[in-house]
């Protein structure tokens, strides 16, 4: 069965990629040998973060972007991340409705994805899809994040460059958004650039910048203004994109990151693991509750306890 | 992580009554499930391409304008093509009671028609959502 | 303020004793009670205090500025509004047919409907048109069909409603075409055009431009028509299909005004005397089942767009 999906995905068939990226959302239990299988084949998409606060356009514009993109005979893939609901766990992913006059070519594939009560602006299986949709051959993978506040910031740590979305008319907001998220932009668009505040707007991102410090390899954050229901301005943005992404490459920045998304990456599968093999063993025999008793009658203390156990814990695993 | 319910709901054809497939999709959405809304004036391939990206169990067209005997068995045949075997398709609108048992031969498990109460559309995709689980 | 008036002070007594015993042994079913539009609906309503002044001002009188009362001083004492049944199915003949019988039975004007491949601009052997062909209206190719539909219909004498919006221009053409072939000067044509557009991104969904290149279409319209046809109605700004698609009474008023407003901007933009084609523009409301809240709608969709086209335009002359 794996065989046949790694197959499928590599050979760019559509239901085999969106089949695995359903079992990665899913957690299923063949996921890690889909995704090691799936390993030797990545490495070669660019991977574009889009984010910004709701409603700035980043659908309209990724409609634009694709637009160019398959002018330019661009595969291009799109993960596009709602919020799930935190009462039902229910879901309206509506972002493709955006998209759609590029749902019959067959260069470009699209896939809604719900955040699952995954805080970070992404959805937990983002990551791990993009491996995934870079197997299968796209040369560009964009990931549109639920929005932003301060915390939503992880696309960072998933994509090549974040591209920052904003737009005239959210008053103060762009203070508010100093702090956390102006950090994480790369590349900073205006859009919605036919409203009339567009260009203050303009004048006050380049002023954030200023008292940002600059980019460790000294580049600097270019600013385009674009309208995506007007289709103006795409192209500079598309061509600065790419600029900006080769500068990357050539001063090691990419580099850099990569490395970092690797880092981060192996951090978390093993923190994860561990912490899965913690809750295992809390769980049988009720180790748990009897610790608890042991506590409450003064049989023993906490640390001295847990540290104990910690041994007894890392025992098992090695044993495993 | 657990397993989630994926829904496309979709209007094929030029109908514009979106009015019912905006309801059913919230609707679906706070019972749970995660809901994938396409919108008004797709074509069948549109909707079917967009099924088997989003890898969704079921396929919910909406539609008023009587062409439903064309456009639904249109959607379900794509889908069968493409080897989209799993996908469980159903439907609703104005569609008049002597349409329903073709529509149910050509592959459209179940018709919701006005006064649905949303109940029943749950329990629709409660008792047939085991056939998908895979 | 004063002392009570006399009617309050006896409400006060009123709610004291006869209303107090009531509700004492039968409660009300609910709290509150609302209209659909969800405006609180009192238990009881008396007179309203008002100045001479202010009925004057604000209400007035029937066939007068601010039509609050209605358009015409004896409304339908004098003259009854035309009767006309929305009609329209399968082929061009099958439609000549029932407006035949229509008018025969005492209509005093047609409605056409049109299928919705014509309504988006498809012919009728258009892939996109499988199954929509003669569904819900009659289906318009061609000048030969809308020769067809009005054979033997003397169009000098009856007057023509058509629900068409984004190809609006080339329906009235050929309307006019039609007449020109019978013998009928194009000055003598009455009926109206919906013509409307934004509503049908809001609400309808048949439009095929986006909005900029439609709306001049729709001033084109204005401009040909105020010249050539000055009794055709150009346009029928519809709240209907915005309360239909689930607004509110105030809602529906809120936005279809404010979309009369943008035609009124966009003609006066190209150029055209607002006194040229205002008094052509016509309304398309809904209504609902809670008369009073209807008739207040009503009443004040007319004063407040009586005032917008005497303030905000200017407009000098009423309409005919
Ligand atoms: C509201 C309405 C409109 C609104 C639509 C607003 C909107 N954005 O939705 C407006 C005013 C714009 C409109 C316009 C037209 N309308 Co209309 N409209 C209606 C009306 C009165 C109610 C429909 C409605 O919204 N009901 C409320 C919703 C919640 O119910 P529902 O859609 O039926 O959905 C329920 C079920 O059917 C079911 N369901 C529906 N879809 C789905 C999908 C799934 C997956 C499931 C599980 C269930 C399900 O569950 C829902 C909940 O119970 C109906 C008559 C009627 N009583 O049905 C006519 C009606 C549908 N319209 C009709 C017509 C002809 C038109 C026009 C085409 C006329 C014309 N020639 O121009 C236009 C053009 C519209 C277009 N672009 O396609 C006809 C269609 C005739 C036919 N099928 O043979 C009808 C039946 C009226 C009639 N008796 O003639 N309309
Ligand atoms: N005026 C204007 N509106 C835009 C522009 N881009 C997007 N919009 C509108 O803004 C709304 C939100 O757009 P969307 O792409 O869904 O934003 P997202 O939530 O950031 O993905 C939609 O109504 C768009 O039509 C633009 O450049 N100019
Ligand atoms: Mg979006």
């Amino acid at each position: 069965m794996i065989g046949k999906l790694v197959n499928g995905i590599i050979h760019g068939e559509t239901r085999s990629i969106a089949r695995a990226i359903s079992w990665i959302e899913n957690d299923v239990p063949q996921k890690e040998e889909l995704i090691d299988a799936l390993f030797e084949h990545t490495g070669r998409a660019q991977v574009i973060g889009i984010t910004g606060p709701p409603g700035s356009g980043k659908s309209s514009l990724l409609d634009r972007i694709i637009e160019q993109e398959r002018k330019r005979d661009k595969k291009i893939a799109v993960l596009a991340i709602d919020p799930s609901s935190p009462f039902t766990g229910g879901a309206i992913l509506g972002d493709r409705l955006r998209m759609q006059k590029h749902t019959v070519d067959a260069g470009v594939f699209i896939r809604s994805m719900a955040s699952r009560g995954h805080l970070g602006g992404v959805a937990g299986a983002t990551s791990d899809s993009v491996k995934v949709l870079d197997a299968a051959g796209f040369d560009l993978i964009v990931i549109e994040t639920i929005g932003v506040g301060q915390t939503e910031i992880e696309v960072m740590n998933i994509a090549d460059l974040v591209m920052l979305v904003l737009v005239p008319g959210l008053g103060d907001e762009i203070q508010a958004l100093k702090a956390g998220v102006m950090e994480i932009g790369d590349i900073f668009v205006v859009n919605k650039a036919d409203k009339e505040e567009a260009n203050r707007l303009k004048a006050e991102i380049e002023y954030v910048l200023h008292l940002k410090s600059e980019d460790e390899k000294g580049v600097k954050s270019p600013i385009f203004m674009t309208s995506a229901t007007e289709n103006t301005g795409i192209e500079e943005l598309v061509n600065g994109l790419h600029e900006y992404m080769q500068r990357m490459g050539e001063n090691g920045t990419l580099r850099e990151r990569r490395r970092r998304r690797v880092t981060l990456e192996l951090k978390k599968i093993i923190t994860a693991k561990i912490e899965a093999h913690v809750h295992k063993f809390l769980e049988t025999g009720n180790n748990l509750d009897v610790w608890i008793d042991q506590i409450l009658r003064k049989k023993t203390s906490p640390y001295k306890l847990i540290n104990e156990k910690v041994i007894q814990i890392l025992k098992e695993l090695k044993e495993k | 992580m657990s397993r989630k319910i994926r829904i496309l709901i979709s209007k094929p054809g030029l109908d514009g009554h979106d009015r019912g497939a905006k309801y059913i999709a919230r609707a679906l959405k706070d019972a749970g499930y995660e809901v994938i809304y396409m919108g008004i004036r797709q074509s069948p391939e549109a909707i079917v391409k967009t099924a088997i990206q989003e890898d969704v169990d079921f396929v919910g067209l909406s539609l008023l304008s009587g062409a439903h005997n064309e456009l639904f068995p249109e959607v379900v045949r794509l889908l069968r093509e493409q080897g989209a075997n799993d996908v469980i398709v159903f439907g609703g609108g104005v569609i008049p009671q002597e349409d329903i048992s073709f529509l149910k031969e050509q592959g459209i498990e179940a018709i919701f028609t006005p006064g649905t109460p949303i109940q029943k559309v749950i329990e629709f995709i409660e008792t047939n959502k085991e056939r998908v689980l895979h | 303020m004063g002392k009570k008036s006399l009617i309050e002070q006896q409400k006060a007594k009123w709610e004291g004793t006869t209303l107090k015993k009531v509700l004492e042994r039968f409660p009300e079913q609910k709290e509150s009670f609302s209209t659909s539009s969800w405006l609180p609906v009192e238990r009881l309503y008396l007179p309203r205090q008002m100045s001479e002044e202010e009925y004057l001002e604000h209400i007035g009188f029937p066939g007068e500025y601010p039509f609050t009362r209605g358009v015409q001083p004896t409304m339908y004492r004098g003259r009854f509004w035309t009767m006309r049944q929305y009609a329209g199915f399968g082929t061009a003949e099958e439609s000549n047919q029932r407006y035949k019988y229509l008018l025969s039975q005492g209509q005093t004007g047609l409605s056409v409907a049109f299928d919705l491949p014509t309504q988006i601009g498809y012919d009728s052997d258009d892939p996109r048109s499988v199954g929509e062909v003669g569904k819900v209206g009659v289906a318009i190719d061609s000048l030969e069909d809308m020769e067809i539909l009005f054979r033997g219909i003397p169009l000098d004498k009856v007057s023509t409603s058509m629900t068409i919006n984004a190809p609006a221009a080339v329906l009235l053409a050929f309307y006019i075409a039609v007449a020109q072939k019978q013998g009928v000067a194009k000055e003598q044509l009455r009926g109206t055009i919906q013509n409307d557009i934004l509503k049908e991104y809001i609400a309808r969904g048949t439009y095929i431009f986006p909005p900029k290149p439609s709306l001049r279409l729709i001033t084109n319209i204005f401009e040909y028509c105020s010249k050539e046809i000055p009794r055709w109605n150009t346009i029928s700004i519809s709240g209907y299909h915005i309360r239909e698609a689930g607004s509110t009474a105030v809602q529906e008023v809120a936005f279809t005004l404010a979309d009369g407003i943008e035609y009124v901007k966009a003609a006066i933009k190209v150029g055209l005397d607002v006194d040229q084609f205002a008094g052509r523009l016509s309304f398309f409301f809904n209504a609902h089942n809670d008369l009073f809240e209807e008739i207040a709608k009503f009443r004040a969709a007319r004063r407040i767009w009586a005032k917008i086209m005497k303030e905000k335009f200017q407009a000098k002359k009423r309409s005919p």
